[in-house]
């Protein structure tokens, strides 16, 4: 068991230098999309707990911050954690949508700090297949004309194919990579395995920085194109 | 003292099957010291427990009246024990299920043998629905051993109760090992009897012990926790 808790620094510490790292992350995303549409983004890693979560949260709270409508949809169904973030029980989400055939704008959660949240409800057997149905699919292409920006939670690259089989409808991948605890070797293959399937990753963050110790470096979000591979 | 956790209510669980019987369970919790008894019946679809608050309330007011009419000096309270699962947060919400009393408390259980639910995920769950939840009998969960754990469920806004009947060793000695242990680390909000009528009521011994063995102030934070009346 391990305790741990999220902060979405960007609305409780609106003026933190972490918080304007996240805006600066929105502004570098920004940039990217000057040719080409970012709206649906996914948020990945190599391994677990290298701070997925977290940087899904602040950036919706960025675009909150600034008046867009976003959602985050939690498609890590395995190891769910938006709930926990957002202090929301977690009995009803995604899994009615799939099974039940629930409307699902009656899933949605309009959380009180301006974001939207599609959890994934009950647990649910065989995510992979869930995920690449069309039903999915479709519910993702629908959300586009209802959101401005849509946030996937998703699994890491390397513990199972979810996150790949995500990656193949979203517009692109910010890819999350925690300071002293990802290895260098599962940061590459992960980037690795989604440079194989042409996924769009935008960029790099990298997480779990203190920014007390490391005052220049703080919250950096480091450019990535498939042109730079190396420089992770 | 308090007691926050019993199965006294007659004929709604496996607690007792009849009105003398549940008369006479209060007459010994009475004899032990308690000045305020919860009555709990399981919420339990595993066992199908099911008797909802309606039906409870209904039994409870009745029972009350009787324990009234006798002019006994205990304050009775009802709750429910439920048996967590993800679908016991719709009832709550729905309020088929009980917390304890007045209070926004809500007191728990889980598979004793193996871990079918977890735990973190139902403390955070029953938290955010706006109730604190009370996790019953700890120390006889076999796949609960490292005290770490209970910890961190109480950092997340978990209350722990331990048994009366552990405390003086009934349950066997791993179990009134650990729950001394977590009685030495703080780690404990309540001590009750969970008694049905084929159990005994241990709270006026295990109070002894804890007495002897911790001290007034200890004994009386956790036999009479008025934090739920």
């Amino acid at each position: 068991m391990e305790f741990f808790e999220y902060r979405n620094v960007v609305i409780e510490t609106p003026n933190s230098a972490e918080a304007e790292a996240y805006r600066k992350l929105e502004l570098n995303i920004q940039m990217m999309s000057i040719d080409q549409k970012t709206q649906v983004i996914q948020c990945t890693s190599a391994t677990p707990e290298d701070g997925k979560t977290t940087t899904s949260i602040n950036l919706a709270a960025v675009y909150a911050e600034k008046g867009k409508k976003v959602i985050i949809l939690d498609f890590d169904m395995r190891r769910p954690k938006i709930h926990r973030a957002f202090h929301q029980p977690n009995d009803k989400g995604f899994y009615d949508y799939i099974t039940n055939d629930v409307d699902y704008h009656e899933l949605i959660i309009h959380d009180k700090s301006g974001i939207d949240l599609m959890l994934t409800g009950k647990h649910m057997s065989f995510p992979h297949i869930v995920l690449e149905s069309h039903k999915t699919i479709d519910m993702v292409q629908a959300l586009r004309n209802e959101y401005d920006y849509i946030i996937i939670d998703s699994p890491p690259i390397l513990s199972v194919t979810d996150a790949m089989i995500i990656s193949s409808y979203v517009d692109g991948i910010i890819y999350v990579v925690a300071y002293n605890k990802t290895k260098k070797e599962d940061a590459k293959s992960g980037l690795v395995q989604l440079q194989k399937n042409n996924s769009r990753v935008l960029g790099a963050v990298l997480a779990n920085i203190d920014v007390r110790k490391n005052k220049v470096y703080y919250g950096y979000y480091g450019k990535y194109t498939s042109e730079n591979k190396d420089n992770i | 003292m308090v007691d926050i956790h019993a199965h006294i209510l007659p004929f709604v669980d496996d607690g007792s099957s009849s009105l003398e019987v549940s008369i006479e369970l209060i007459r010994e919790a009475m004899d032990c010291g308690v000045k305020n008894q919860f009555l709990t019946p399981h919420f339990m679809k595993t066992r199908n427990f099911l008797s909802v608050a309606e039906e409870n309330q209904k039994v409870f007011q009745s029972f009350k009246e009787t324990i009234k009419q006798r002019g006994w000096d205990i304050n009775l309270y009802l709750g429910n024990e439920i048996y967590y699962s993800i679908d016991v947060l719709e009832s709550l919400r729905k309020k088929h299920i009980l917390p304890l009393g007045n209070s926004n408390k809500v007191l728990i259980e889980f598979s004793l043998s193996e871990m079918l639910e977890d735990m973190p995920e139902a403390v955070h769950n029953i938290s955010s629905l706006g109730y604190v939840p009370v996790i019953a009998h700890v120390e006889r969960y076999s796949y609960l051993n490292r005290l770490d754990d209970i910890k961190i469920l109480r950092r997340m806004g978990a209350m722990i109760q331990v048994n009366a009947s552990s405390i003086v060793g009934l349950s066997g000695k791993t179990q009134q090992a650990k729950a001394m242990k977590m009685i030495k680390l703080n780690d404990v909000d309540f001590v009750a009897s969970d008694v049905h009528a084929s159990r005994l009521n241990h709270m006026k011994q295990a109070y002894a012990l804890v007495l002897k063995k911790f001290g007034r102030d200890m004994a009386e934070r956790i036999f009479n926790n008025q934090s739920v009346l």
